[in-house]
């Protein structure tokens, strides 16, 4: 279950948006500034405005700051566009737009709406680990990034799968996977630094959304996972360094390497 | 009026990193407060969008109600245009292809709205068109239409005078087309290298290419081959201002093509401006007279008919200019800005030559208003510079012709001798 900010005023796209997100959060902004607010303080993984929520206002301009302090964070926007209004939002760097007729297409909006919800790093994470760990262990670490938002706990994990606490942490050795615990430690920070690489977010915003007492706390963990030099944060080359020394981390499953002749 | 200006200042995104079919858009750019531009450039992206979720998600990704209701917003949309509006009959045809979805068809037509667009100037919206449907032929394996896709883009971006990318295309185009088998496309996307290389200001490149072209049509025995390098070329030297070779290949080109194939004309038009640069005004008139009268493009017509009724000022028959500017200004009236602006472009020279200056101010300033409106640069310096020579008071002489050599005089009384014998051989 993701979260989505939206800065909808007018009711009809309310209904529209809630029936195409559904399964999905939804944080309701009352203005521009408060769609940044929002978006700043909770884990929202994709943002919809319409371009004229505020009178007066110029929302192409509103786009552009959004775009400019959260560029990783997909924003859709709706709203009667004209033809300048999409020469300027593609300017302003809109991640795609739902012009007018198009957001009374239901299975339209739901499409956009997975799209703009696709999770790029579990994605990665799949693909840098499939040389590694098997498909049912995989498939364990699709189901933590989908709820590390939520702050997702080895537990809860464990009954998502139908098994003990210590039979996930068995399984996870078997399929070439670090423990539960250690997995999800090392999850929280990749998000986490993620999440920081755009401009919008602070590190102590980052910290309570992933469920860290405090910004030093999720220093902390940082430091304990990835070390602390060059820092990490808001750095992505650490970023990138991060994600390779997770994949290396993972002990990877024996049959796997065998047959891949390591 | 900052606030505008903040995001007026921002450059022009690269079209990966904007929302599908945003490129569309960008013929907007410094014009954005154009509202018949904005609509037209609204109703381009909106006719792209469904194609291009369909390129993103793949067929089993898209749902068929979803897609028919997009198509269905657009058309809507569209039929609302004016029905004399060149582009909306491509625009309906290639909505019809996407509910169709045969991929042939589809990229046909969506190449064909890129060809419309580009007509009318807006070479980024040709751009994403031709794009879209390169990608489009690759997805099915259509080589033969990869290829032309790949000439298009190869062409705007000739227009746009980025030569590298235009050479580079044409290049790819041509390799496409010859692992396609396709000799006629792969001779027409080494024509395209061959201008862009011309353009850039290697002309000895430029007769290489086309060289290489007439070489194979030689070996091969096609003529066809040999009528497009020889075309090429009559554009090329009419450039180089080599007027009795251009003649010579002109001359040759029209023989060689098939009298149906519209190359045929271009090269005909070509041909007859290098035969009024030697003075064969004759000759000239009846390259103009045979494109007039049997091409199928209006574009064609509309160019034959307008620079026909200049020779007539060229030669001093100012009557016989005005009977003929006459007739042309019954059929002036078209949707299509790009034509307006060449027709009165044409017209306002005639009538500068022909000393009708109040008539060739108004031709100009109508002239001046379509090339902006449809953005066309290049018509809108030409109509530019001849208004400021009339405000100036210049009289405008018809260019001097240098004297024909004797091979130009006999290509050109065979050229007319065929065009005769051809309307005798026709009934």
């Amino acid at each position: 279950m993701a979260l989505i900010a939206a800065l909808l005023p007018i009711d009809e796209q309310r209904k529209a948006l809630g029936e195409a997100a559904r399964g999905h959060d939804v944080a309701w902004a009352e203005d521009w500034r408060d769609l940044l607010r929002l978006v700043k303080a909770r884990p929202a993984v994709a943002a919809v405005a319409d371009l004229h929520a505020e009178r007066g206002k110029d929302g192409v301009l509103r786009i552009y700051r959004f775009s400019q302090r959260f560029p990783l964070t997909p924003i859709l926007v709706w709203g009667d566009l004209d033809g300048r209004d999409l020469f300027r939002l593609g300017k302003a760097g809109a991640t795609d737009v739902v012009p007018g007729a198009d957001s009374r297409n239901r299975l339209l909006v739901e499409e956009m709406v997975v799209d703009a919800l696709a999770d790029q790093l579990a994605d990665r994470l799949d693909h840098a680990l499939r040389s590694r760990v098997r498909r049912e262990g995989r498939t364990m670490v699709r189901s933590a990034t989908a709820r590390i938002t939520e702050g997702v706990q080895v537990p809860d994990l464990a009954t998502a799968h139908e098994v003990s606490v210590s039979t996930l942490e068995r399984r996870c050795e078997q399929w070439g996977l670090m423990t539960p615990g250690r997995l999800l430690l090392w999850l929280r920070i990749l998000y986490g630094l993620q999440w920081l690489l755009e401009p919008g977010r602070s590190v102590e915003s980052v910290a309570g959304q992933l469920g860290y007492s405090s910004g030093a706390a999720f220093r902390r963990a940082i430091k304990a996972t990835v070390g602390g030099r060059p820092t990490p944060l808001r750095n992505a080359r650490a970023f990138e360094s991060a994600v390779e020394t997770f994949v290396a981390e993972c002990p990877g499953d024996v049959a796997i390497r065998r047959a891949l002749g390591s | 009026m900052a606030r505008y200006d903040r995001i007026a200042r921002l450059p022009p995104p690269a079209r990966e990193d904007c929302f599908p079919a945003w490129l569309s858009l960008r013929d907007l750019q410094d014009h954005e407060r154009e509202p018949e531009l904005g609509r037209r450039a609204r109703l381009r992206f909106l006719a792209l969008r469904p194609l291009r979720r369909l390129l993103l998600r793949g067929l089993e990704g898209t749902s068929e109600d979803s897609l028919r209701l997009q198509v269905d917003g657009v058309r809507d949309e569209i039929e609302r245009l004016d029905e004399r509006d060149p582009e909306r009959s491509r625009l309906i045809d290639y909505l019809t292809e996407i509910g169709g979805r045969s991929p042939q068809g589809l990229v046909t037509a969506t190449l064909d709205v890129g060809a419309a667009a580009e007509g009318a100037g807006h070479s980024y919206a040709a751009e994403e068109f031709y794009r879209t449907g390169l990608e489009l032929a690759r997805e099915h394996g259509l080589p033969s239409q990869e290829a032309r896709a790949l000439r298009r883009l190869a062409r705007v971006h000739r227009g746009r005078e980025e030569w590298e990318a235009a050479v580079a295309l044409g290049r790819e185009a041509a390799s496409v087309a010859q692992r396609a088998g396709a000799p006629v496309q792969w001779a027409m996307a080494l024509e395209e290298v061959a201008r862009a290389e011309t353009g850039r200001g290697d002309r000895a490149r430029g007769r290489a290419v086309l060289d290489e072209v007439a070489q194979r049509g030689r070996a091969e025995e096609n003529d066809h081959l040999l009528a497009v390098a020889a075309a090429a070329r009559c554009a090329l030297e009419l450039g180089a201002d080599d007027f009795d070779l251009a003649i010579r290949e002109g001359c040759r080109a029209v023989e060689l093509f098939p009298p149906t194939d519209p190359h045929r004309n271009r090269a005909l038009l070509d041909t007859a401006a290098a035969l009024r640069r030697v003075g064969l005004w004759a000759a000239a008139e009846a390259c103009y007279g045979v494109v007039e009268t049997h091409s199928t493009w209006v574009e064609h017509r509309a160019e034959a008919a307008t620079e026909r009724a200049v020779v007539a000022a060229e030669r001093g028959d100012a009557p016989g200019f005005r009977r003929r500017r006459e007739r042309i200004l019954e059929i002036v009236d078209s949707g299509d800005l790009r034509l307006r602006a060449l027709l009165h472009v044409g017209l306002g020279r005639g009538c500068l030559i022909a000393g009708d200056v109040d008539e060739g101010r108004e031709h100009l300033r109508l002239a001046i208003s379509s090339a902006r409106d449809a953005d066309l640069e290049s018509l809108l310096v030409s109509a530019d510079e001849l208004l400021m020579a009339l405000e100036r008071g210049q009289r405008l002489t018809s260019p001097r012709p240098r004297p024909a050599s004797p091979e130009s005089r006999a290509a050109a009384a065979a050229l007319q001798d065929g065009f005769g014998a051809r309307v005798t051989a026709g009934g």
